[in-house]
C-alpha cells in the first residue's frame, strides 16, 4: 500500500521551545489513526499543520507519492485534505448551504450539489435540522453537520480535531457512529483525541504524542 | 421672524408634496446613495486586505485611515475644488458645480468610514470562519466573500455610517456643488441658504427631514447591533 | 469669619458693576451696526471707505454682508443702525414704514450683462438689455442668477418681465449666492450673468468673462443709504447711524468714491448734484 501522506521532518518551535519534533511519519490510504496525547502535547497543532492552517517546517513532504512543497500545495491537493475544527464553525446560512459549501467551491453544478448534500444530511441524520437557525444547533448536531460538511467532498485525508470532547450521552454516541462509518468506508483518517471508544474502533490505529515526538502504541 | 408660524408652515410644505422641497430631499438622496455605492466596494476591499494581510506600510495605513475618520470635510471639498476648476488638472472635465462633483467629494468623505468600519468587523470574525472555508477548498476571494457574509452586520453598520456622514455634509457640498436651484441644492446648503434668507419655513422642514434621517440611522444600528451580536 | 464673606461679597459686586460699567461705555457711545450689499463688499469699496469713517469718526463699524433682501430685513427689524444698498424702491419703503429716517443716494454705476468671449448667444453690443436676455433665451445658453432676492436679481427679474419671458432651461442655474461667487461660477461654467460694473471689475481677472451687453438705461445702477429710525428702535445707535450718514455724502467721502479705481478704472459714479 502506498503512502497517502508522508514527510521526513516536521518540527515546530514557539520561541526557544520546540512543541513539535517529528521524525520520518507516514500513512497509507485507507488507514484511519487516533493521534493521542496529553493537553498541551501539540496534537491540535499538528493536524493545523497539514492542514495548511499553521506554518510548520516541513521537509520531504509528499502527497499521494508525488513531493510537494507544504507551503505551496496545488490546489488538487489541498481539496484532498478536510480539517473539521473542535468546535466547527458552521456559516450563519442554512445546513443545506454549509454541506454544500465544498462543492460549490469545486464548482460542483446546482443540480449535483443539491443532490449530493442530501445525501450527506441523511447520512448524517441532520435533516430534520433544515429550518432551525444554526447558532441554536447543539454541539452535537454542530459536529454531525461538520462532519457531513466534510464527508460529501470524498476527500482522501480527513484531519479531525477531538471531535467528540465536548459531547456525552447520545450526541457523543451519533458522532462515533459516523466516524466509524468513515472508517469502514475505507477513509484515511487523521484524528487527534483522548475518546476510549474511537481509540477502540474496529481498524483504528493509534499514535501517541509525548514531549514533541510521535511513538506508535 | 415668528418660528411657530414658520414651523406650521413647515410641515404644511412637507405633507403638501411641495415640489421645491422634494427635489431638494431627492437631489441629496441620490447624491449620498450613488457617492456609498460607489464607495463602498473599494472600502470593503480594503478593510478586508488591511484586516488580512501583512505587508509593508500596513500599520501605516490603518493609521492614516483611522485619521480621516474626522478629516475635515472642507479640506476634501479644497482639494477637489482646485482638482475641478477650469484651471486644474481635471478641469477639462467640466465637473465643477454638478452632482458629479458632489457625488466625489462624498464619495471620499465616506470612504475612511467605510474602511475602518470593514476592518473592524474583519478583525472582529471568528478566526473559524476563514478556516472553515479554506479548509472546504475555498479560493482566497471565496473565502474573502464568505468572511465579509459572516460579518455583514458590522460592514452594513458602516454603511449606515457612513450614509449618516455625508447626508448632512455641508461645506464640501457648497463649495464643489454651488448650491444651484435644482440641480446641486442639497438639504444641508439649502437650509444653509433659507437661513441666512430669514425663510425658516423651508430650513424647518428639511432640518425635520435629516433628523428623520438621522433617528432612522440610529434606530437601525441599534437593530444592526442587536442582530450582529448573536453568533 | 462671616464679617469678611460679606464684605468680600460687596467688594466682587461693586467691581463686576464697575468693569460692566468701563466696558459697555466706549462700547455703545462707539460702534456701528451697518448692514451692506454683496456688490459694494465684493467690489471693494466698504474696504477703502469703512476705515476712513472709523478714522474721521473714532467710531467702530461692525459690517454685516448680505444679498439687499437679507439687508433691508434687517433695516426693518432694527437689527442694524443703518443700511447700504441698491434698490432705491426698498430703500424708500423703510422710510415710509417709519423703519428708517431719510433716504439719501450715495453713489451710482450700472449693470451689464457679462458672459464668455466666445458669445454663443450673440450679445456683444447690444445696447438694448431685454433684447439680449431675449437671445440668452433663445439660444438656451447658460445662465447663472444671483437667485438671492439681491438688487442685482430684482433687476434680472425685471428684464425677464420686460421680456416676457419665464427664465426656466437646464442651462438656466440659480445659485442662491454673492455677486463675487456667481462671477467665479460663471467663469468656471463659462455663462452669461447680469452683474455690476464695479464687483466685475474686481473679479474681471478671476472669470475669463468679458462685458458684452451695456448702456440700456434700465441698468441705471442706484446706491442708498438708510438710518434706521429711533423712535421705532430705541435701541439703535443713532448718533453713530446720523454721523454714518452725514460722513458719506460728505466731500471726502465723495472724492473716496469717485477716486475708487479696479485696474485703473472707475466704477463708482456720483450724483450730479452733491447732498
Amino acid at each position: 500500500m502506498s503512502a497517502l501522506l508522508a514527510f521526513r521532518h516536521l518540527r515546530k518551535s514557539f520561541g526557544e521551545r520546540n512543541l513539535l519534533d517529528l521524525g520520518p511519519f507516514a500513512i497509507g490510504e485507507g488507514e484511519a489513526y487516533v493521534i493521542t496525547g496529553d493537553n498541551g502535547s501539540g496534537k491540535t497543532t499538528l493536524l493545523r499543520i497539514l492542514a495548511g492552517l499553521e506554518p510548520g517546517e516541513i521537509a520531504g513532504f509528499k502527497f499521494r507519492g508525488v513531493p510537494l512543497t507544504h507551503g505551496r500545495l496545488p490546489d488538487h491537493v489541498r481539496h484532498d485534505i478536510v480539517y473539521v475544527h473542535q468546535h466547527p464553525y458552521l456559516f450563519h446560512t442554512t445546513v443545506m448551504h454549509n454541506i454544500g459549501y465544498g462543492l460549490a467551491a469545486r464548482r460542483v453544478d446546482g443540480a449535483e450539489r443539491r443532490r449530493l448534500a442530501e445525501e450527506a444530511i441523511a447520512w448524517a441524520g441532520v435533516g430534520h435540522l433544515g429550518g432551525v437557525p444554526l447558532h441554536q444547533l447543539s454541539g452535537g448536531e454542530k459536529q454531525r453537520v461538520a462532519l457531513a460538511r466534510a464527508k460529501v467532498l470524498k476527500p482522501h485525508l480527513f484531519l479531525l480535531d477531538e471531535p467528540t470532547a465536548n459531547l456525552d450521552g447520545e450526541a457523543r454516541g451519533q458522532a462515533i457512529a459516523l466516524i466509524r462509518q468513515l472508517v469502514q468506508d475505507n477513509g484515511s483518517l487523521l484524528i487527534a483525541c483522548h475518546d476510549r471508544e474511537l481509540i477502540e474502533l474496529p481498524g483504528m490505529r493509534r499514535f501517541h504524542l509525548e514531549n514533541g515526538k510521535l511513538v506508535a502504541a | 421672524m415668528d418660528i411657530l408660524a414658520s414651523t406650521r408652515q413647515a410641515f404644511a410644505l412637507l405633507f403638501s408634496g411641495d415640489a421645491e422641497l422634494w427635489t431638494i430631499i431627492w437631489i441629496s438622496m441620490r447624491v449620498s446613495l450613488i457617492a456609498l455605492a460607489a464607495a463602498t466596494p473599494p472600502a470593503v476591499v480594503l478593510g478586508y486586505a488591511l484586516a488580512h494581510k501583512r505587508f509593508p506600510g500596513r500599520r501605516i495605513l490603518v493609521v492614516l485611515i483611522q485619521g480621516l475618520l474626522s478629516f475635515p470635510t472642507v479640506v476634501v471639498g479644497l482639494v477637489l475644488y482646485i482638482l475641478l476648476t477650469r484651471q486644474g488638472p481635471l478641469g477639462s472635465w467640466q465637473l465643477l458645480f454638478t452632482q458629479e462633483a458632489m457625488i466625489m467629494g462624498q464619495a471620499v468623505i465616506a470612504f475612511p468610514v467605510l474602511a475602518a468600519f470593514a476592518l473592524a468587523a474583519v478583525q472582529g470574525a471568528d478566526p473559524r470562519v476563514h478556516e472553515t472555508a479554506v479548509s472546504l477548498g475555498a479560493s482566497p476571494l471565496r473565502a474573502a466573500i464568505t468572511t465579509l457574509l459572516e460579518v455583514r452586520f458590522a460592514v452594513v453598520a458602516g454603511v449606515f455610517n457612513g450614509f449618516g456622514r455625508v447626508i448632512s455634509e455641508v461645506g464640501c457640498a457648497m463649495m464643489v456643488g454651488g448650491n444651484i436651484a435644482g440641480v446641486t441644492r442639497n438639504m444641508p446648503t439649502a437650509i444653509a441658504l433659507e437661513t441666512s434668507k430669514g425663510d425658516f419655513a423651508q430650513g424647518i422642514a428639511l432640518g425635520v427631514v435629516l433628523m428623520l434621517f438621522a433617528l432612522g440611522i440610529s434606530i437601525a444600528l441599534g437593530l444592526l447591533q442587536g442582530r450582529g451580536g448573536l453568533k | 469669619m462671616r464679617p469678611y464673606t460679606s464684605c468680600l461679597r460687596g467688594i466682587c459686586r461693586i467691581g463686576a458693576a464697575l468693569c460692566l460699567a468701563l466696558l459697555a461705555q466706549p462700547l455703545a457711545a462707539a460702534e456701528l451696526k451697518l448692514a451692506a450689499t454683496h456688490t459694494l463688499h465684493d467690489s471693494g469699496l466698504l474696504n477703502t471707505l469703512i476705515p476712513a469713517f472709523e478714522a474721521a469718526s473714532g467710531i467702530k463699524v461692525r459690517l454685516a454682508i448680505g444679498g439687499t433682501g437679507q439687508v433691508i430685513r434687517l433695516a426693518a427689524n432694527g437689527d442694524v443702525d443703518a443700511v447700504l444698498s441698491h434698490v432705491k424702491a426698498q430703500e424708500e419703503k423703510l422710510v415710509t414704514s417709519g423703519a428708517g429716517l431719510k433716504r439719501y443716494l450715495v453713489a451710482f454705476n450700472d449693470f451689464f450683462i457679462a458672459g464668455p468671449p466666445q458669445d454663443p448667444a450673440r450679445i456683444r453690443g447690444i445696447k438694448d438689455a431685454v433684447e439680449a436676455m431675449r437671445r440668452i433665451h433663445d439660444a438656451k445658453a447658460r445662465f447663472v442668477s444671483r437667485g438671492d432676492e439681491s438688487g442685482t436679481h430684482v433687476k434680472e427679474r425685471e428684464l425677464w418681465r420686460a421680456a416676457g419671458l419665464e427664465p426656466k432651461w437646464p442651462g438656466y442655474l440659480s445659485a442662491g449666492a454673492g455677486m463675487g461667487s456667481v462671477l467665479m461660477m460663471a467663469g468656471e461654467m463659462q455663462a452669461y450673468t447680469l452683474c455690476d460694473r464695479a464687483t466685475f471689475a474686481a473679479f474681471h481677472a478671476r472669470t475669463g468673462l468679458e462685458i458684452l451687453a451695456a448702456g440700456d438705461p434700465r441698468l441705471y445702477n442706484e446706491y442708498g443709504v438708510v438710518a434706521a429710525n429711533p423712535a421705532r428702535f430705541p435701541g439703535i445707535n443713532a448718533a453713530a447711524a446720523a454721523k454714518f450718514v452725514a460722513w458719506l455724502t460728505s466731500a471726502e467721502a465723495q472724492r473716496l468714491i469717485a477716486g475708487f479705481r479696479i485696474g485703473g478704472q472707475q466704477v463708482f459714479f456720483l450724483p450730479p448734484t452733491a447732498r
